[in-house]
């Protein structure tokens, strides 16, 4: 026993790395999500890791790395592919530990990969009920990781903590009833001891909430319902009882705020979509983004971006935290780019509405006022006979990351340039079935969408740059060092763009959409970058 | 979370294998009262018209107004298609009570009854020729292997299209053209006509096959395929109307009557 204690020492001691970037190993690979808090605290400093959806707290999706940078990004060449045993649209951001890929494959599996090669050492099979209640297909977004385990959430709406090096499943906790319409693609985040995750069902008559789960025992620390109980503040802003299947879920991953204590999350669209009558009020906490407290789920403050939303403009962007100037005054700020057309700069210490101007062609609201309330166009709310409005159903963007880069100061958002009709129609709730209250219609006398890339002055609003493209994006943007921002298309083209200036630099195409963003880490000490494309995660290197 | 690729999300893109609708077993609709057709009808707004339209002459997915479906037509079968979906398309089981699902078949049999009332008054057989000769159809579209190439195949557009939506494409093709999901796809109208300037000055004619953010490929007169880097070419000119002419003026009332029977006849399988 001693002998052997010794040489797993030793070999401990070769292999071992730790989350800095610099690895010290020789040949082999060390499979370990030995990942702690401290670490996933400072992991935007940790380059050589991908550690959490948005690769750290603030969710910049900005990485330090800069040996692909805008002078050699052309000689990005394929390292490997994996490809998953799934039809189903691919949505996953990797997570990258020691060398260990962690990646999700719809519908709900989760599989530990080599970095080195994409040779997998282990896949974890999620069994899934006949039938789920997903509107807009069988996809995952990922996991989080915590000492030594990853957390992944199913579409029939469990948490499930498995062993980081095997696979083996540690707890698995029922979040929420499936057949009732919920279910999880979030990719959780691990916060402290607590792993956080959202819900879907927003088009299922859901009542919204935000779970924490100990990570040790799978037990239910808190919840945080997103739409108030009866005597709540905000549950008067539900006529009747529409606030028991009024939506709001949670279904991207948020931020995190360490000094604060604050997590941030967007919530969804108020339920049924399309018919507010049966909602009167302005629906809270719906369309809006929340801030809680990460031990006790009690939130500190909220803002609502669409009031009374009638047009399924879910407020799940991701909430970018940096502490920058505004007013000639140092804050902690937070940019929202908002599937309602506005950009928006909050406080995120209170939720004080600073800033809210167009970043896409907006008809149904002139401009935000000086409470950050939309001042509304008359007769924008879907009719019975179709309203047509811009944005569309999919908003200016949509769930797709956005980007900030230090070194440019500049907010990356992929948008959507493209109406449609919104139709009212009868909402009758039946639990487990689709609860929409109208539809949507493309509108096709409008001249064909766009979409592009758009690079925001932060403080202002205003467009630095753009990149257009002929058809709307489903990727978000990963920034780097390098000046680089790398994103995708619905035609399959992975791209790269100077940071600065919007210039094309580089484009392969890998013969699927891209529904996902790209992130980037070192292997063998070199900078790879990783997307998914159709069916395949595809990985990169200089030659 | 909605999004428009998710509204395809119930696409009913009939493509996969037939099942012989004389093989289904006949089956009497239990509810087809005029309050089941009203509810059927209102479950079609709320759940189907997302990806069939409205009128269910379709969007994403196929026209709904036609006489005949390619995955069956007997009432046990659209029972099926509506209650369990179809595998490998976007058309996804459903969650209807038995009931509901009934008074949807009865929805869908009177649009077929709508369809029928635009009876085919032509003579399939006339209308081949008419197909071949006086329209000249053959000389840009294909069927059954013989034609030209620069519209679509037609081969089985009978499954596709009700008999009003191919008059209208006869007739009026801007105004139909381009809206199909067959035409339109991720903003790419397909068979559009297109105007390239290269870099010499040299110009280049011929109908849209493909186009993304980066390239265009098209076929031009001569039925030669063509890939373009957008970034090589000094412009791209699309056309204003379809590429195919009307046969307003050209064709009688009786050859369109016959044109139209000889299309909805086509139905390879």
């Amino acid at each position: 026993m001693k002998r052997h204690s010794a040489i797993w020492l030793v070999l401990l001691l070769a292999v071992a790395c730790t989350p800095d970037g610099t690895v010290s190993r020789q040949d082999a690979t060390v499979l370990s999500g030995e990942v702690t808090h401290d670490e996933l605290l400072t992991a935007d400093q940790l380059p050589g890791h991908w550690l959490t959806y948005s690769g750290g707290y603030r969710s910049w999706r900005y990485s330090r790395l800069d040996q692909v940078d805008t002078t050699n990004v052309h000689r990005l060449s394929l390292d490997w592919v994996f490809q998953f045993k799934s039809l189903e649209k691919v949505e996953t951001t990797p997570l990258v530990v020691n060398d260990v890929m962690y990646v999700t494959q719809p519908p709900s599996d989760a599989i530990a990969l080599d970095a080195r090669t994409g040779r997998p050492f282990w896949e974890y099979r999620h069994k899934l009920p006949e039938r789920v209640s997903v509107c807009c297909g069988q996809v995952n977004r990922g996991m989080a990781v915590l000492n030594g385990r990853v957390y992944l959430g199913t579409l029939d709406a469990q948490l499930v903590a498995l062993d980081a090096k095997t696979g083996a499943v540690v707890w698995k906790a029922k979040v929420a009833e499936y057949s009732e319409g919920y279910s999880i693609t979030v990719a959780p985040l691990a916060v402290k001891d607590k792993i956080i995750v959202g819900i879907s069902g927003g088009e299922y008559g859901i009542r919204g909430f935000l779970d924490a789960y100990d990570a040790a025992t799978g037990e239910r620390a808190w919840r945080f319902y997103t739409i108030p109980g009866p005597g709540e503040p905000g549950n008067e802003t539900w006529s009747g009882d529409s606030w028991k299947q009024g939506g709001a879920p949670t279904w991207i991953t948020g931020s995190y705020d360490p000094e604060l204590d604050l997590i941030y999350w967007g919530t969804g669209n108020p339920a049924p979509d399309w018919n507010g009558d049966v909602r009167l009020g302005d629906n809270l906490y719906a369309s809006s983004v929340v801030a809680v407290e990460a031990d006790t789920g009690k939130m500190r403050w909220y803002f609502q971006f669409t009031p009374h939303d009638v047009h399924d403009w879910d407020s799940v962007q991701i909430p970018v935290l940096v502490d920058g100037e505004f007013g000639g005054e140092q804050r902690k700020l937070m940019y929202f780019a908002n599937r309602n057309g506005f950009y928006y700069v909050l406080d995120r210490t209170s939720g004080e509405y600073l800033l809210g101007k167009k970043y896409v062609k907006v008809t149904w609201a002139e401009r935000i006022d000086e409470n950050g309330r939309p001042v509304r166009v008359p007769n924008m709310e879907p009719t019975e006979e179709g309203t047509l409005v811009y944005p569309g159903v999919q908003g200016g963007t949509n769930w797709y990351s956005p980007s900030y880069s230090p070194r440019t100061d500049l907010f990356y958002v992929p948008v959507w340039e493209l109406p449609n009709y919104f139709y009212k129609g009868e909402a009758d709730y039946t639990p487990g079935l689709p609860y929409w209250g109208g539809l949507v219609q493309g509108a096709s006398e409008e001249p064909p969408g766009r979409g592009a890339i758009r690079a925001l002055v932060p403080g202002t609003g205003e467009l630095k740059w753009e990149y257009p493209l002929l058809t709307v994006p489903w990727s978000g943007v990963l920034t780097t060092a390098g000046d680089l921002a790398f994103s995708g298309t619905t035609d399959g083209q992975f791209f790269a763009l100077d940071a600065r200036t919007g210039e094309e630099l580089w484009v392969a195409q890998l013969g699927g959409m891209i529904a996902t963003s790209a992130i980037t880490y070192l292997n063998q000490g070199k900078q790879h970058l990783a997307i998914t494309a159709g069916t395949s995660l595809f990985t990169f290197e200089l030659d | 979370m909605r999004n428009t690729n998710l509204l395809a999300a119930g696409l009913l893109i009939l493509v996969l294998t037939h099942e012989s609708p004389a093989q289904e077993p006949i089956t009497r609709n239990p509810y087809t009262s005029a309050a089941d057709l009203k509810n059927g009808a209102r479950n079609f707004r709320n759940h189907c018209a997302i990806c069939h339209a409205l009128d269910a002459t379709g969007e994403s997915g196929p026209d709904l107004t036609r006489s005949e479906y390619r995955h069956g037509n007997s009432n046990s079968a659209l029972f099926r298609i509506v209650s369990q979906g179809i595998t490998g398309t976007s058309m996804a089981a459903h969650r209807f009570s038995d009931r509901e699902v009934w008074q949807l078949v009865a929805y869908l049999r009177s649009l077929d009854r709508r369809s029928a009332s635009e009876k085919l008054r032509g003579d399939p057989a006339k209308g081949k020729v008419v197909f071949e000769e006086q329209g000249d159809c053959s000389r840009c579209h294909m069927v059954d292997g013989r034609g030209g190439r620069l519209g679509p195949d037609l081969s089985d557009v009978g499954w596709k299209r009700s008999a009003g939506n191919l008059r209208e494409s006869v007739l009026e093709p801007s105004a139909e053209i381009g809206n199909t999901s067959e035409t339109f796809v991720d903003g790419t109208r397909r068979y559009w006509p297109v105007t390239l300037t290269l870099a010499d000055g040299a110009s280049v004619q011929g109908v849209v096959l493909n186009e993304d953010s980066y390239s265009i490929q098209v076929i031009d007169e001569e039925e030669r395929l063509l890939s373009y880097t957008k970034k090589l070419l000094k412009e791209v000119r699309r056309g204003q109307v379809s590429a195919m002419p009307t046969f307003q003026d050209d064709l009688t009332d009786a050859e369109v009557d016959d044109l139209v029977a000889y299309l909805a006849s086509l139905k390879r399988k």
